[in-house]
């Protein structure tokens, strides 16, 4: 028994009708499998963003805020952080590094960011993909995609928009910065920044550079009297205790302290809550969808039940009949699903790339378990569904047909 | 009921009563034959007005209905004590069935259209495509076309014969198998059938109202309510 020849006839004379219900069964799918990879992507590119981020310490407020400006550097306005909180850090034996963060400038749009110089090489996972890491006030690296190359001079501006008429007239002070590396890669928008010392980010607003006058090194030892307050800053512990140890430490009324990662999971808890209702929704979209088109098949299928009842004349069993018109409706369903899968990965991938380059944040959207759990749920669910139009056609009265 | 009648491989029903429910009027009588019989090596037509219950005598003896009461005798089976699924098999392995509006599949060859029932056969399609084209081209149907719905009227009603001689069945069925023909066509069509009877032996049972038909028959059964009102035997002539 081979119903393909007849499936493939009723393909060939219903082809424009097919191939609208596998276009709309495709499109329902995509809507799931696009929502399903790309809220997986943004999770893990912003899960990878924050990787290099071990332990935040902040002035009491939102962490959330807090972790949006230093990580994904987006501006917000968050309480500084006592300089007293970051001399104490310093003398923390068990953090790694401690770095603070500083914002406020840009060039061209693309964050300036003050920081350290083993900060800047662990973001850069311990070593430079060009050039070397700054050693005065006046040197900076850029992120793998800025376009700047080593050896540039570069004028910021302050702010996040547009260089001045005073800082195009000489740079804010007058002061420049000259490219000397370029750091690895990251996937966070921190790609796209230039990084400068952290003494550079306060000099330029006026704050000094936390050294003693005259005193012309970067980085730590810092003069405790001379150091301003800062939005962050990032610390590294040496151990996993010790990143635990310190986050209690610093929970205090001058000074929040925490993971990246306990943010992001509040907010993909948040994220998970809206991806279930627009799962939900999805799934709704798709049962409505097959369920009219299987209506539609149906109607179909009736005005061709003289072929159905012609055959049974010829002797073709109920079963033959019903086996063509379950493998005709499932074919267009596998088919849609198949299509959804492949558009909605598809989308996927467009939306990523736009809202990479939107965040900087690389993510990369990828099909998984979820969306082949989805799929074949959907050919499951599909391949019963398709039992129903089998199974009134096979019940349609032969000679009532044959008499139309 | 009355007693059946069975000689080999003729089609013989007894007794045969088909009855429907009629809103009102409680269950009325569309078939009620006594006795009839088609045998081998000849066309039988059955013939009668529309509404007659012509049509209905012959899916009942094709087995496509099950009586109320009688039986259809073939070979020692009685089709009327069967259930439905040996009904299909008695189907596919004895009769081949002709339509008067072909009811070929449109998007096909012809060839594929004779193989249609190898579909829900047992046998191999790749073993009976030779016996396809064997059969268009005895019933001289161009086999180069690629679909069916390009072919004359006629030629598509040949290749309905040929999709109906595919298993090489002892009895056709035809119903109306010349009424949406021209004369010529009809009258090949006609040829055809009486060449089968003639020629190979089969068992020709056609329900119709066409003259040109009903002429070249063995035996014309009037069909009138359900009843045999009348019945005229006799050898037809070939039919050229």
């Amino acid at each position: 028994m081979n119903p393909l020849p007849l499936v493939l006839a009723m393909l060939a004379r219903n082809r424009m009708t097919s191939l609208l219900f596998v276009a709309l069964i495709t499109l329902a799918v995509a809507l799931g499998i696009a929502i399903s990879a790309q809220e997986r992507a943004l999770r893990q590119g912003s899960a990878r963003a924050a990787d290099r981020f071990d332990l935040v310490v902040a002035a009491p407020g939102s962490p959330t805020d807090v972790l949006f400006s230093v990580v994904y550097l987006r501006p917000s306005a968050v309480e500084l952080l006592s300089p007293a909180v970051f001399s104490r850090l310093l003398a923390e034996p068990k953090a790694e590094i401690v770095a603070p963060i500083g914002f406020g400038d840009n060039l061209d749009g693309a964050p300036v960011v003050g920081t350290t110089a083993p900060f800047a090489l662990h973001l850069s996972g311990g070593g430079l993909a060009e050039g070397r890491v700054f050693e005065r006030l006046d040197e900076a690296v850029v992120g793998a995609l800025s376009p700047h190359p080593i050896g540039v001079e570069l004028q910021v501006s302050h702010g996040h928009g547009a260089a001045s008429p005073e800082d195009e007239a000489g740079g804010l002070h007058g002061q420049k910065l000259r490219v000397v590396g370029r750091l690895q890669p990251t996937g966070t928008p921190w790609d796209g920044a230039v990084v400068t010392p952290i003494e550079f980010n306060w000099y330029v607003h006026g704050l000094g550079t936390g050294h003693a006058d005259g005193d012309t090194h970067i980085g730590p030892p810092f003069e405790a009297g001379k150091l301003p307050g800062m939005p962050a800053v990032i610390v590294k512990p040496q151990t996993v205790p010790a990143a635990y140890g310190l986050r209690n430490a610093y929970r205090t009324a001058d000074s929040t302290a925490f993971f990246p990662a306990e943010v992001l999971v509040e907010l993909y808890a948040l994220m998970g809550d809206v991806r279930r209702i627009m799962g939900a929704l999805t799934l709704a979209t798709q049962v409505l969808v097959i369920a009219a088109i299987l209506a539609g098949i149906l109607a179909l299928l009736d005005l061709q039940r003289q072929r159905f009842a012609v055959l049974r004349a010829l002797g073709a069993s109920r079963l033959f009949i019903f086996l063509t018109v379950w493998s005709y409706v499932t074919l267009l369903i596998a088919a849609g699903a198949l299509g959804g899968l492949l558009l909605g990965w598809g989308v996927a991938g467009i939306i990523s790339h736009f809202l990479a380059e939107a965040s900087g944040v690389a993510m990369q959207a990828t099909i998984g378990g979820t969306e082949f759990r989805l799929v074949g749920a959907l050919l499951i669910v599909g391949a019963c569904l398709a039992a129903v139009p089998a199974m009134l056609i096979y019940r349609r009265p032969v000679i009532d047909a044959l008499r139309q | 009921m009355s007693a059946v009648t069975s000689t080999g491989q003729s089609l013989a029903a007894s007794g045969l009563v088909f009855t429907y429910p009629e809103a009102g009027k409680g269950r009325m009588t569309a078939v009620n034959i006594a006795a009839l019989e088609a045998r081998p090596g000849s066309v039988t037509a059955l013939a009668g007005p529309s509404g007659s219950g012509k049509s209905t005598l012959l899916y009942l003896l094709s087995g496509l209905m099950r009586p109320d009461a009688g039986s259809i005798r073939w070979n020692g089976d009685d089709l009327a004590l069967l259930g439905e699924a040996r009904r299909d098999g008695w189907r596919r392995r004895n009769a081949g069935f002709v339509f008067q509006n072909f009811h070929l599949i449109e998007e096909m060859s012809p060839e594929d259209n004779v193989l249609v029932g190898g579909w829900f056969s047992s046998w191999s399609v790749r073993g009976l495509r030779r016996r396809a084209a064997e059969l268009l081209d005895r019933l001289e149907v161009p086999r180069e076309r690629t679909r069916v719905a390009l072919l004359s009227r006629g030629e598509q009603q040949r290749v309905a014969i040929a999709r109906a001689l595919l298993f090489d069945p002892p009895v056709i069925f035809a119903d109306e198998p010349t009424a949406s023909l021209d004369a010529a066509a009809g009258h090949n069509v006609v040829a055809t059938l009486r060449r089968l009877a003639a020629e190979d032996g089969k068992t020709v049972i056609c329900a119709s109202h066409d003259a040109d038909l009903l002429d070249s028959c063995d035996r014309v059964v009037r069909i009138d309510h359900g009843r045999i009102a009348a019945t005229k035997v006799e050898i037809a002539e070939p039919v050229s």
